[in-house]
């Protein structure tokens, strides 16, 4: 657990070192997930207490976004004065990209097929 | 006798009690109705906390301040996502041509669909901004939503929405595009509907969650390198504030 959170604030800090060095808007905690990715692909094997760790914080990642999203209790006016333009954009922006993915992957990709032989 | 609202503004318990207790509910009540999406249970436990802060008169600021503890996790957790990316390495390495192009093309897609519609019909630029990472995963669409000035908030309850939207919509549409691919309604899901739609694609099939799973993890990566330089180049031309 330590050994596993430990691995996690290094990637963390290390990710937003990274962002601020290069002077890059990529988020920082993104970067420090990509450097892990690296990190473990170039090892090619993950060390066991990192990923009982990891596996146990996601469980509680929903959780984590609680306070965040409670946030939203500030804007509440401005919710109301674009609820139209807000709703349209969320449910059919969503459908349509949902209508669109599933055609473009299955006109331009061979998922299928090449799922098939892996099985 | 001592003033029962200071001393609920001084005391970060009670702050974290509500977080916590809000969200066991919430899940408790979310998993006894076989995960209807609509119950999805960070959407209630949001509702249901404003109206606690606005009942027990509690500003957001210090609300925030209390919960420190839980928000901070959020960072190392984002970190995390690195194992189950890791884990399907294989499967990237496999299918890593239709993967990648309906990641990017998709992903850009949803982000174009969204700001358009919402463009069109007038939303301020706060919320044009905001919409923009509501298809990728919550902890990555946070982040990406303060790297670009975006009000995070706003993008978290968008993300959530979305992802609830998906999940309701998945079934019936691929029922009417007569799509019985797993695989594809997979990528489908995760690419516009993150975590929650992943949750119902799993119900659909095992090989649907993890090609779900897989988009999302794809998606969010892709978004959060692409979108803050695409709005930082369309800054440099003053196309938007």
């Amino acid at each position: 657990m330590l050994q596993g959170f430990s691995i996690l604030f290094c990637f963390y800090i290390l990710g937003e070192l990274l962002v601020i060095f290069l002077d890059s808007p990529i988020p920082g905690p993104v970067a420090g997930m990509l450097l892990l990715f690296a990190f473990l692909s170039w090892r090619d094997q993950a060390p066991k207490a990192l990923v009982k760790t990891s596996e146990k914080l996601l469980v509680y990642l929903p959780l984590l976004l609680v306070p965040a999203g409670v946030g939203i209790i500030q804007y509440l006016d401005l919710l109301q004065e674009q609820l139209l333009a807000i709703t349209a954009s969320l449910i059919v922006g969503t459908t349509i990209s949902m209508i669109f993915i599933s055609w473009f992957t299955r006109k331009f990709t061979k998922i299928e097929h090449q799922d098939k032989s892996n099985d | 006798m001592i003033n029962f609202h200071t001393w609920l503004l001084d005391n970060p318990t009670i702050s974290l009690l509500i977080t916590v207790l809000c969200y066991y509910l919430c899940l408790s009540l979310y998993k006894r109705f076989n995960h209807t999406a609509v119950l999805q249970p960070v959407m209630i436990s949001i509702v249901i906390i404003m109206s606690i802060l606005w009942l027990l008169e509690i500003p957001y600021q210090k609300y925030f301040e209390h919960n420190q503890l839980i928000h901070f996790l959020l960072g190392p957790a984002t970190v995390a996502l690195a194992i189950p990316l890791y884990k399907n390495k294989q499967r990237i390495r496999q299918l890593a041509v239709p993967l990648f192009s309906a990641v990017i093309i998709g992903g850009s897609m949803a982000i174009f669909f969204a700001v358009s519609i919402a463009w069109g019909l007038n939303a301020s630029n706060d919320v044009l901004l905001s919409l923009t990472p509501k298809s990728v995963t919550t902890p990555i669409a946070l982040s990406v939503a303060e790297s670009i000035q975006a009000i995070p908030s706003l993008t978290a309850a968008f993300v959530l929405i979305t992802g609830v939207i998906g999940a309701v919509v998945a079934e019936p549409l691929f029922r009417l595009l007569n799509e019985q691919d797993d695989g594809i309604k997979g990528i489908a899901i995760g690419i516009s509907a993150h975590g929650v739609g992943t949750a119902k694609a799993l119900e659909i099939s095992p090989q649907c969650g993890a090609f779900s799973a897989l988009s999302m993890g794809l998606t969010g990566a892709y978004t959060a390198l692409i979108l803050p330089y695409a709005i930082e180049y369309l800054r440099s031309f003053a196309l938007i504030p």
